[in-house]
């Protein structure tokens, strides 16, 4: 590819004074601009017809948007937010129920993996293994759930290691059914040797009620929780399905309460 | 806008039948060039100025990207306010700028006037700039108001439009008093786009930054007018610059007239309702987004009746390709423009959209349709305005040759593997199995190679700036106006009304 040095404005300089002037009767005055001299005219359109298929295209967009329009707008309401509701209210496709194993994978990912990891091994010396935890796998989760609502502090021995960090309260982060769906997945995620009932979203909030001046306490020590009850009496009952194969027969060594 | 050209134009199309007309017609374009000269090359200066500026800002942002760190002490140079500045400096600060220099020019050689009390131009020119040197110091300084496309801090963006009115106003007096009958497709596009902006600003600015509305209806103000800003500001001066240039260098009239008419009335139509295909899984109610993206895929008309109408009108005449400058930045444009175009039809559908929305995806087309496709048709317009208004050819051949090849191989090296990196951060970031940290990770060859490709881009604008420069500087060797003459003569011949 090469310019014409002295001229890459036009493609063919004098073009146009050959068009101008092919009887030679006539050229353009030498004083104009070099540039205005060699231009071309003022553009024109042409009156060429468009082709039978271009317009059948555009008529068959027309259609296709009308349809897309009227099928998924919701019935033009106001607060439909489902492209797929139909006029009236009626779904097509109701929603699907919250999966609170999916939710909780989905949630420890972004908020617990930092520190526990995403394989629930923790960090030796720092932060304690969640994978085939003693503390995770109790039969009750009155002593997990406090955990995640207010955090925990000092010593604490897990699986045979000692450990001493802070772990932060999540108390004004997470739902009740947020807490209930992440700890239903680290009690029941088989890939980790964890096989614990589910919880409900009523025992979290239960123990958020029971424990709401804790926050000004501070965060749980071991031996705190240890003094509570791993099946509180006054304990909603779990109403999420339990993982499947789940049973309440996993045998725990924790020490029992006082 | 009659369909059959007016006698006057038939005459042009046979000019060695009328030698008085032709003379008379060069010399008034020659008059009106130099009407021309001060203003439209002081917005082209200062355009280019801000385009070094923004290159400058994008280069920071695009390192920062995979090196947090760099320049992460300073406040006035994090992230947060960089990225703005370049966003702003090259919107507001090049295309703006290039764009009304582009337009008045076109408009007045269409309208066959000359630019009338051309001081008021030159006015809004400084003003125009000093909003915007406001505007950018207002970001560095952290008053960055967080609305998409709209960072200026308040006390700049009413600089910016006080000069808009003065350009606008001159644009449409200027169509009022033009001598040509016929309108010719530019002039549409043009006095759309002139009336379109000030709506968007204006109306933007009240809803979002004077009297807010409230809650989530700020989104859809928001990206009613960014996406329009492109597509209804940006967009149609870039066709009306295509639609003069390729027809002009190539001496072929535009291939049909029935196509310009769809393909402006359906751009007219359907781009104003776009902007709401960025909120799909947003809390929207569920017609306002399907109403933009059915508007998004019927944008597939205009694009391809401006498409075919560019080609078949370039068809036979390609090989020109080689040696004009002007052309084949146009054509590089052109067919970016139906590329980004297509390329946003795709995006807007709920299914794609579900990936590719949040993703490097998004910055890729946004560079697709901002720089391939308008920056480009920008430099091209330049490459054959500019030696017409400083009656000097362009000084090097070769620093052309450098600015097409550095920045049209940086922008496709853009725009390829962001895209592609874009949709495998997309699909990574819907699977839950994937740790945010590790999508993080995955871009960052992606991120990496975009910066390869932001210093070849910067490359090929300093090119550009040394072959401004040195055309500007011959300009102010003395000059004898030999134009003057003949200039005197047809005034009075043509339009003995006008002073």
């Amino acid at each position: 590819m090469s310019f014409d040095s002295s001229n890459p404005q036009d493609p063919a300089p004098g073009a146009i004074a050959r068009q101008a002037a092919p009887s030679s009767a006539f050229s353009l005055p030498d004083d104009l601009p070099p540039a205005i001299q060699r231009e071309r005219p003022e553009p024109l359109e042409g009156n060429h017809p468009m082709s039978l298929l271009f317009v059948t295209f555009v008529a068959v967009l027309f259609f296709w948007g009308g349809f897309y329009l009227q099928r998924f707008s919701g019935g033009y309401q106001p607060f439909s937010y489902n492209e797929n509701t139909l006029g009236g209210g009626a779904t097509n496709a109701p929603a699907k129920p919250l999966d609170p194993f999916a939710e909780g994978k989905r949630l420890f990912v972004d908020t617990c993996a930092k520190c526990h990891q995403a394989d629930g091994q923790g960090l030796a010396g720092q932060y304690p293994p969640l994978a085939g935890s003693e503390w995770v796998k109790a039969e009750g989760a009155a002593r997990i759930i406090r955990i995640v609502l207010d955090g925990l502090q000092g010593p604490i021995k897990v699986k045979g290691a000692d450990f001493n960090n802070q772990m932060v309260p999540w108390r004004d982060v997470l739902t009740d059914q947020q807490i209930a769906s992440v700890i239903t997945y680290v009690r029941g995620e088989k890939g980790w040797g964890n096989n614990a009932s589910a919880i409900s979203a009523e025992q979290v909030a239960a123990v958020r009620q029971k424990t709401k001046t804790r926050p000004a306490t501070g965060s749980w020590t071991a031996g705190e929780l240890l003094k509570i009850p791993e099946i509180e009496a006054d304990m909603p009952s779990g109403t999420n399905a339990p993982p499947a194969g789940a049973t309440n027969s996993v045998s725990t060594n924790l020490p029992a309460a006082k | 806008m009659s369909s059959t050209p007016s006698t006057s134009l038939l005459k042009a199309l046979s000019p060695s039948d009328h030698d008085e007309d032709l003379v008379q017609r060069k010399a008034l374009l020659a008059e009106i060039d130099a009407s021309c000269r001060l203003p439209v090359l002081l917005f082209f200066i200062c355009g280019t100025l801000w385009l070094l500026v923004g290159t400058l800002f994008a280069l920071i942002t695009s390192w920062k990207m995979h090196h947090p760190d760099l320049l992460g002490n300073i406040a006035w140079l994090t992230f947060g306010r960089v990225r703005p500045v370049h966003l702003n400096t090259v919107i507001f600060g090049f295309a703006s700028e290039v764009a009304i220099g582009v337009s008045l020019w076109l408009m007045c050689r269409l309208c066959r006037v000359t630019l009338m009390h051309k001081w008021i131009i030159i006015m809004a020119a400084v003003f125009w700039n000093v909003g915007v040197v406001v505007g950018v110091l207002g970001i560095l300084a952290g008053d960055n108001t967080g609305i998409e496309w709209l960072e200026f801090p308040p006390y700049a963006s009413p600089i910016l439009f006080f000069s808009y009115a003065l350009i606008a106003v001159w644009g449409i007096i200027t169509f009022r008093f033009r001598r040509e009958k016929h309108l010719y497709v530019s002039q549409w596009y043009l006095l759309a786009a002139l009336l379109w902006f000030p709506w968007l600003y204006s109306s933007a600015n009240i809803m979002l930054i004077m009297d807010p509305v409230r809650g989530t209806v700020q989104s859809a103000v928001n990206w009613w007018f960014a996406h329009n800003v492109l597509g209804l500001w940006f967009t149609p001066i870039g066709l009306a610059a295509i639609y003069y240039f390729i027809p002009k260098v190539t001496g072929k009239p535009i291939h049909s007239y029935y196509l310009s008419a769809l393909g402006f009335w359906s751009l007219a139509l359907f781009y104003n309702w776009n902007g709401g295909h960025h909120l799909v899984g947003g809390p929207m109610p569920a017609w306002l987004v399907t109403v933009s993206i059915v508007a998004s895929v019927m944008m597939t008309i205009p694009v391809v009746t401006v498409g075919i109408n560019h080609h078949l009108t370039m068809k036979g005449s390609f090989h020109m390709l080689r040696h004009s400058p002007t052309l084949r930045f146009m054509v590089f444009g052109g067919m970016n423009y139906t590329v980004a175009s297509l390329h946003g039809v795709l995006s807007a559908l709920r299914s794609v959209s579900e990936v590719t929305h949040f993703t490097h995806h998004t910055i890729s087309h946004a560079h697709t349709g901002m720089y391939a496709f308008f920056t480009m048709v920008m430099f091209g317009s330049m490459y054959y305005i500019i030696p017409r208004l400083t009656l000097r050819e362009w000084p090097s051949a070769m620093l052309i040759r450098v600015h097409f090849w550095f920045t049209a191989l940086g922008i496709i090296l853009y725009m390829g593997p962001l895209t592609l990196g874009g949709i495998l951060q997309g699909y990574a970031m819907l699977n839950p199995d994937v740790p945010f940290l590790d999508v993080v990770k995955l871009t960052v060859p992606y991120l990496k190679i975009r910066t390869v490709a932001g210093i070849i881009i910067a490359i090929g604008h300093t090119a550009f700036f040394i072959n401004l420069t040195w055309i500007i500087l011959r300009q102010l060797q003395p000059y004898r106006q030999p134009t003057r003459m003949i200039i005197a003569a047809t005034r009075n011949a043509i339009n003995p009304a006008l002073p």
